[in-house]
């Protein structure tokens, strides 16, 4: 016991302690409010200014890929749910795709829809808690409460379908275990006819505002071929003049019959990716519409055998997350049990760019930065 | 992760009712070391084991909702035959069926048990073999041409599988390849998605490392297998795409696959004195008792008899009431 105390305060004091008279190591984290987790950044500064930065990760690691090697395919579904616990759906649903497509079955339309209405229900969740912590690291409060209101009345339909509010197991293999519940239409559509305005209160509490601008315009930049070199995706790609989407570049689940739009930012800083993010939450919202008024009638559940057992093959698969491309990569050895499953998590590789984002700018900026980033440490430990 | 337990094989879909039943089975590998199962060899797909759970699945007590399911499939007609003094409640639900079919089909029972279970399992295997995902040689490709022009034998089989496609390239030059596939005009993978391993270890080239590029102007998709002896090393290609820095931090941290000329070669999501890879199939998932343990998470003893594998055990309880 004393032993290990010991050697706490030594790394502490590592972390802490003055190289030189210009230069000094900090240690933030890995329990920091700002830091959306469990995530440990060691800063090297000079006065207030970064000149270099690592972080510290895996804290939360538990292996998630190696239980799914010993765990049958529909035991696996749920722990893709509390990997990005924010936006859970969309984990699910990338495994339940993969699996889906090796064993080549076709999910009925009606499941594809409410697949799409949930995961991008999620998307809102996911976006609305960004936004709230993002702004409550940089100071304005208020947008914290109003961002968790409606997050909240999404919640709760979630919840009513699926009982859950976070970690739902909403798909299964083969399509969904439930109907929609017959409330769900009119509780979905009252939520709906407010979202809107609701999204345009939170830009007027930010868009022009005069601290907003000045603490995220031109911070944390990243060009175009800086972008993809680094191997950004999602948002933070399109804040950078990228104007792709997997949802319209290999559409799944039925994209492809909605209309939307892709928001690009052409500067790459914070403030860009502030925009696209919302943006998105516009765009979300036009697809749940769609896929409301448009969800057609049938079973929600494919024929699937009573063992899975997915033939000998390979496949990636990959779908939209919030936070950028999750794809799953399935190695099939035609038992019960994946060989091999990867997960290219998208947090972790966006992760990586904090480094080239805040480097030169002040450590209140690396605050900035880190929300902009949107990781969620469940995902980038697993 | 030394809580997980290890669970019964059991593999029924959704039906809980009758997950209990292969433990009961002596010839069920519910026992002892858990990687035994991934080290199957690939190309097994009716091993004597997979058949053998198909029957005891076949073979469960059928439930009157059971039945229902599977209502419009001719193989229902087994079911209730094989299992037939247990499922005495469901009469009524057999009686309904074609009773041709299932007089045609109670001679055979006692004959060969195999058979019904081969028809009964019809609807997944037989579905699964000739509809199963087939690799399609692409060699006709004009970018894998390309590239067997360019450097011959070191591109060693280019497939396509479920519409993805696959080349599979020699350890020694994988780092030209991928150059040359970042850099021409007509492939243009300028976007490195994701970079790992897999781990074979019957095979003499005991990791397979996986490339998935992308290329935005194409819009294309393509992996890159590379084949690797244990122990050897690969070049790193952080100098061709930045993502990989991290990517192959992590596939050394939980692989242990090294990479040449890495800038930063240390593990990411494990302590640093870490012992072992865990994605390895060697690794025993279920206790670790190793240095980092002993230092950092202060494990009482315990007792010598206590069993550290974390099996489920039926107890007497469950047996009795199932």
């Amino acid at each position: 016991m004393v032993e290990t105390t010991k050697e706490l305060h030594k790394q502490v004091e590592i972390a802490h302690v003055m190289d030189d008279l210009t230069e000094m190591t900090l240690n933030m984290g890995p329990q920091h409010p700002s830091t959306h987790g469990v995530l440990r950044v060691i800063l090297k500064l000079d006065g207030e200014t970064v000149t270099d930065l690592d972080c510290d990760i895996g804290y939360l690691h538990r292996g998630v890929e190696k239980i799914c090697e010993n765990r049958n395919y529909p035991m696996i579904t749920p722990y893709w749910d509390r990997t990005d616990y924010v936006a859970a759906m969309a984990g699910t649903l990338c495994y339940v795709l993969a699996v889906e497509k090796l064993m080549q079955v076709e999910v009925p339309k009606r499941a594809q829809y409410i697949r799409v209405i949930l995961t991008e229900l999620n998307r809102l969740c996911s976006h609305l808690l960004w936004l709230g912590t993002h702004a409550i690291d940089i100071g304005a409060v208020t947008v914290f409460l109003y961002c968790f209101r409606e997050r909240e009345q999404m919640l709760k339909i979630v919840e009513n379908f699926v009982g859950a509010r976070l970690t739902c197991h909403a798909f299964r293999l083969g399509g969904m275990e439930w109907d929609v519940y017959p409330e769900f239409g009119q509780e979905l559509k009252e939520f709906l006819d407010i979202f809107p305005k609701r999204v345009d209160e939170y830009e007027a509490l930010l868009s022009e505002n005069r601290i907003w601008l000045s603490r995220t315009l031109g911070i944390g930049v990243i060009d175009e071929k800086e972008a993809k070199d680094i191997g950004l995706t999602g948002p933070l790609l399109r804040g950078s003049a990228v104007k792709w989407d997997i949802r319209k570049a290999f559409p799944y689940s039925s994209y492809d019959d909605f209309e939307f739009e892709i928001p690009v930012g052409p500067h790459g800083d914070t403030y860009d990716r502030y925009l696209v993010r919302i943006e998105e939450m516009r765009q979300s919202h036009r697809i749940i519409e769609q896929a409301l008024a448009g969800l057609p009638e049938g079973p929600v559940m494919a024929k699937m055998p009573k063992v899975v057992k997915p033939p000998v093959g390979e496949v990636y698969q990959a779908v939209e997350s919030p936070k950028g491309e999750l794809g799953m990569y399935l190695v099939s050895d035609g038992s019960t049990r994946p060989y091999r499953l990867r997960c290219r998590p998208p947090c972790f590789i966006n992760l990586q760019a904090l480094r080239q984002m805040s480097v030169g700018h002040l450590v209140a900026d690396v605050v900035a930065v880190i929300g902009s980033i949107d990781i969620v440490l469940g995902e980038v430990d697993r | 992760m030394s809580e997980e337990t290890k669970t019964p094989p059991s593999e029924s879909g959704q039906g809980e009712k009758t997950e209990p039943a292969p433990t009961a089975q002596p010839a069920a590998p519910q026992s002892s070391s858990l990687p035994v199962e991934p080290q199957a060899p690939v190309e097994k797909t009716v091993t004597p084991r997979s058949l053998k759970q198909d029957i005891e699945q076949s073979a469960q007590p059928a439930k009157p909702p059971d039945l229902q399911q599977r209502e419009d499939a001719p193989p229902k007609a087994e079911k209730p035959a094989v299992v037939e003094p247990v499922a005495k409640e469901a009469a009524p639900t057999p009686a309904e069926k074609p009773p041709a079919a299932s007089a045609a089909e109670t001679p055979a029972k006692p004959a060969a048990p195999a058979k019904p279970s081969a028809a009964a399992g019809a609807k997944p295997p037989a579905a699964k073999a000739p509809a199963g995902p087939t690799y399609n040689d692409i060699s006709g490709d004009p970018i894998v041409k390309k590239l067997k022009a360019q450097f011959g034998d070191a591109v060693q089989e280019a497939v396509e599988l479920l519409g993805q496609q696959i080349v599979r390239v020699a350890r020694d030059r994988s780092h030209e390849v991928l150059r040359f596939l970042r850099d021409d005009l007509e492939t243009q993978f300028d976007f490195l998605t994701d970079l790992t391993a897999v781990h074979y270890p019957d095979k003499p080239q005991a990791f397979e490392m996986v490339y998935l590029l992308y290329s935005f102007p194409r819009n294309v998709r393509l992996r890159v297998k590379v084949g690797l002896a244990d122990g050897e090393t690969i070049e790193s290609v952080t100098d061709l795409w930045g993502t990989a820095n991290w990517l192959e931090r992590e596939c050394y941290d939980l692989l242990g696959v090294r990479f040449e000329h890495h800038p930063d070669l240390r593990r990411i999501l494990l302590p640093p004195d870490w012992e072992g890879h865990p994605l390895r199939k060697e690794h025993q998932l279920e206790y670790q008792e190793n240095d980092w343990v002993r230092r950092h998470l202060e494990i009482r003893e315990v007792h010598p008899e206590t069993d550290l594998t974390g099996k489920y055990e039926m107890t007497e309880f469950v047996k009795a009431n199932r």
